[in-house]
């Protein structure tokens, strides 16, 4: 955890260091736990830690519930009973430079109006995130007149107008109802509403699931023209890994409801750090490479209101050793840490990278701890090796 | 327009179809009306020869085939004339409608709206506010629904007019007083009206209550409600135009098969209170054969069950955009 967020630094610790360098966090989350109340309470987020920085697009991937919606919905504060968040901080910086937001402080209209202003939020299921029984002109409106309260009427019919037209909806629409649209055209609409007040943040939790992949393509091209248009972060969680690479700047695999591995995604899918990495990655089909086995990953992810001994990837590991069964491994940076390890094929930019900077590269994974591994990782977790193990039998 | 007028079509087929078995209807059952006044003439004295061919021709039971029949009764129909009432000899049947009418509507109707609106609106918040005081009052309210209608209106008469002479024992206004729109007549008519009113608001206020606050709670875990609430809207605006507005759809539609009910749905009510309404008096055409005055009423009914689901069926294309779609 030390290369990502050193906790409490001192004065001229390494954080201010960072900040000084002009390192420009929007939002920062820190130990963020949450757990689902019941008989036995279901631990789904478990001590995350992410920060997204501006105008980047961090990808959180993983399997059904690995806790990555919770986090989506724990970052907008918006967990219901019987979800609750049992630690964490969370830390909003605004582009203009205003001192850092205290997001958990936030409290009834304070927190109201940080949501949609400053954060804002695409579903899951876009066909059935707009009110079915009114236009959207209503709903458009109602997001107007709650934040913008200023805004006449003639104004916010034009805003609404030109934000369907932003997202290539006919602006005529704007009389018209959910249901008398198709599922990419609500998707569209939705997105126009994420971005109706400019926001800093926009969470899309598995915003292009429910379409099929030629509107997905569609969306997701419209999200990054929208996004080199109007600037602005993403949060962007699927279970679609390949999805995630190509879109992402940086990369967090979530499994068991921790983050395993946070990465560059232009590299990541070259050399993956952590075996859980390097399983989803041999599970899809390269759509530019060469043709390879694909592998599933044996075994189910473990009940999550068991307290978890050791790491709780290792009962489904090929790696693990004596400590994975016993020491639960914190993100730490990967083994070869100047790139030193990697496959002579990678660029060389990546050699130089600095531990501690935004595009760290960590991993909570005990063969890339020296301490406890002192021989080096196995050679498909040092990069390289992964890629060349399958072309070869291909 | 196209929605409008394809509903207003198919209101006036149904419309014909009940006019047509009210013609029937009456005529499959045994039994005479002449029959029946002349008896009661004879009680009186006897009456003069041809007096039951005189009677018959009058009450509209004259002969000819049974088209031809079909067809006076339709003309008669349609120049509102129902007829003569045998019970009040020799009231035409419409205007014994047109004096009992207004008093079931405004009673029951304004009954009917109150425990809707109250019940709908309780419903909303209970679901909203889930597992709090006014969630926890609604298995009480089930269970005066629950309760025997007629008991019911039996017991708060015994308990507020009869042991705690709070309100009257019966009518629907001061018999010292002559109807009229006078102040004194308006206000006792009213003070007549509260126990009656309080006993169907009390016997239907349940099921509107515990219908809205199921759907509230399944509305509210909508995916809308949800995105409302990330948008930050106030609480007000979500529960009432996202939760409230969604979860009230069911309701509406038993609203309007109520709301045609107001007319008849009430004869126990009236019954017990003696009060002067349709209800009322379709009980004495029953128990008097009164073939003419039952017909009548059975056909404002009808019209008025008719008319409300017409009313609704435009409101509801209204409030819910989906409906409006033609096909």
């Amino acid at each position: 955890m030390n290369t990502v967020v050193p906790a409490e630094a001192g004065v001229g610790g390494p954080r201010e260091a960072r900040a000084a360098a002009g390192d420009d966090v929007v939002l920062r989350a820190e130990h963020l736990s949450v757990v689902y109340d019941g008989e036995r309470a279901t631990r789904a987020v478990r001590d995350v830690t992410v920060e997204l920085r501006r105008n980047e697009v961090l990808g959180i991937a993983g399997e059904s519930g690995c806790g990555k919606s919770t986090l989506a919905y724990a970052l907008m504060r918006m967990l219901r009973p019987p979800a609750r968040l049992t630690a964490g901080t969370l830390e909003f910086r605004d582009r203009d430079g205003s001192p850092p937001v205290d997001v958990m402080a936030l409290d009834g209209p304070e927190l109201r109006h940080f949501r949609w202003t400053k954060l804002s939020m695409v579903f899951q299921s876009a066909m059935n995130a707009l009110n079915p029984v009114t236009s959207l002109r209503k709903q458009f409106g109602d997001i107007f007149k709650t934040h913008v309260p200023e805004m006449g009427a003639d104004e916010r019919e034009e805003r609404s107008r030109a934000l369907l037209e932003m997202v290539g909806i006919d602006p005529g629409r704007v009389s018209g109802f959910p249901h008398e649209l198709s599922g990419g055209m609500r998707q569209r609409v939705v997105i126009a509403m994420a971005l109706a007040l400019q926001p800093e943040i926009v969470i899309m939790d598995e915003p292009t699931t429910a379409l099929d992949v030629v509107v997905q393509r569609e969306i997701l091209d419209e999200i990054e023209r929208l996004r080199e248009e109007l600037g602005f972060s993403v949060v962007f969680i699927t279970h679609d890994l390949s999805l995630l690479l190509e879109i992402s700047d940086r990369l967090a695999v979530m499994y068991a409801g921790e983050i395993v591995e946070y990465a560059p995604s232009d590299q990541v899918a070259r050399a993956p750090a952590h075996p859980y990495t390097l399983g989803l990655l041999e599970s899809f089909p390269d759509m530019r490479g060469t043709r390879r086995q694909l592998h599933g990953i044996p075994g189910s992810p473990p009940d999550l209101r068991d307290d978890l001994l050791g790491c709780s990837f290792a009962p489904r590991c090929s790696f693990a050793f004596d400590p994975c069964a016993i020491v639960d491994p914190v993100l730490g940076p990967r083994f070869p840490v100047l790139g030193t390890g990697l496959d002579p094929s990678s660029p060389p930019a990546h050699a130089v990278h600095v531990p501690g900077d935004g595009d760290a590269w960590t991993v909570a994974c005990h063969l890339h701890d020296p301490t406890r591994c002192p021989s080096e990782p196995p050679a498909a977790l040092r990069g390289g090796a992964h890629g060349a193990a399958g072309t070869e039998q291909a | 327009m196209r929605y409008i007028a394809r509903k207003l079509g198919f209101y006036l087929v149904a419309a014909w179809a009940a006019i047509t078995l009210n013609f029937f209807l009456p005529r499959l059952i045994p039994g005479n009306p002449v029959e029946i006044l002349m008896s009661r003439l004879d009680q009186s004295g006897s009456p003069p020869a041809g007096e039951a061919h005189r009677l018959s021709l009058l009450l509209g039971l004259g002969g000819g085939n049974i088209a031809a029949q079909y067809w006076h009764y339709v003309d008669a129909l349609a120049h509102l004339n129902l007829g003569i009432s045998v019970t009040d000899f020799p009231v035409p049947v419409s205007q014994v409608i047109a004096s009992t009418l207004p008093w079931t509507l405004v009673l029951v109707g304004t009954a009917t709206v109150i425990s809707f609106v109250v019940g709908i609106t309780l419903g909303a918040i209970a679901g909203w506010k889930r597992g709090s005081w006014i969630d926890s009052v609604i298995p009480s309210t089930t269970f005066l629904t629950a309760l025997p209608y007629f008991w019911l209106a039996l017991l708060l008469l015994y308990l507020l007019a009869f042991v705690y002479h709070v309100f009257p024992l019966n009518g629907g206004y001061s018999p010292d007083l002559t109807p009229g729109w006078t102040w004194a007549f308006l206000g006792s008519a009213i003070y007549h009206s509260v126990l009656p009113a309080l006993t169907i608001v009390i016997a239907s206020i349940g099921g509107w209550l515990l219908g809205m606050r199921n759907m509230t709670v399944t509305t509210l875990s909508e995916d809308y409600v949800v995105a409302a609430e990330a948008k930050g809207l106030s609480p007000r605006r979500i529960m009432i135009g996202y939760a409230a507005r969604n979860a009230v759809m069911p309701s509406i539609t038993g609203f309007a098969i109520s709301i045609g009910f107001v007319v008849s749905g009430s004869v126990a009510m009236e019954y017990v209170f003696s009060y002067p309404g349709i209800g009322y008096e379709l009980l004495q055409a029953v128990n008097n054969e009164d073939y003419a005055l039952a017909q009548g009423i059975f056909l404002v009914i009808t019209l008025a069950v008719l008319g409300a689901n017409l009313i609704v069926d435009l409101l509801y294309g209204f409030i819910d955009p989906r409906t409006r779609q033609s096909r």
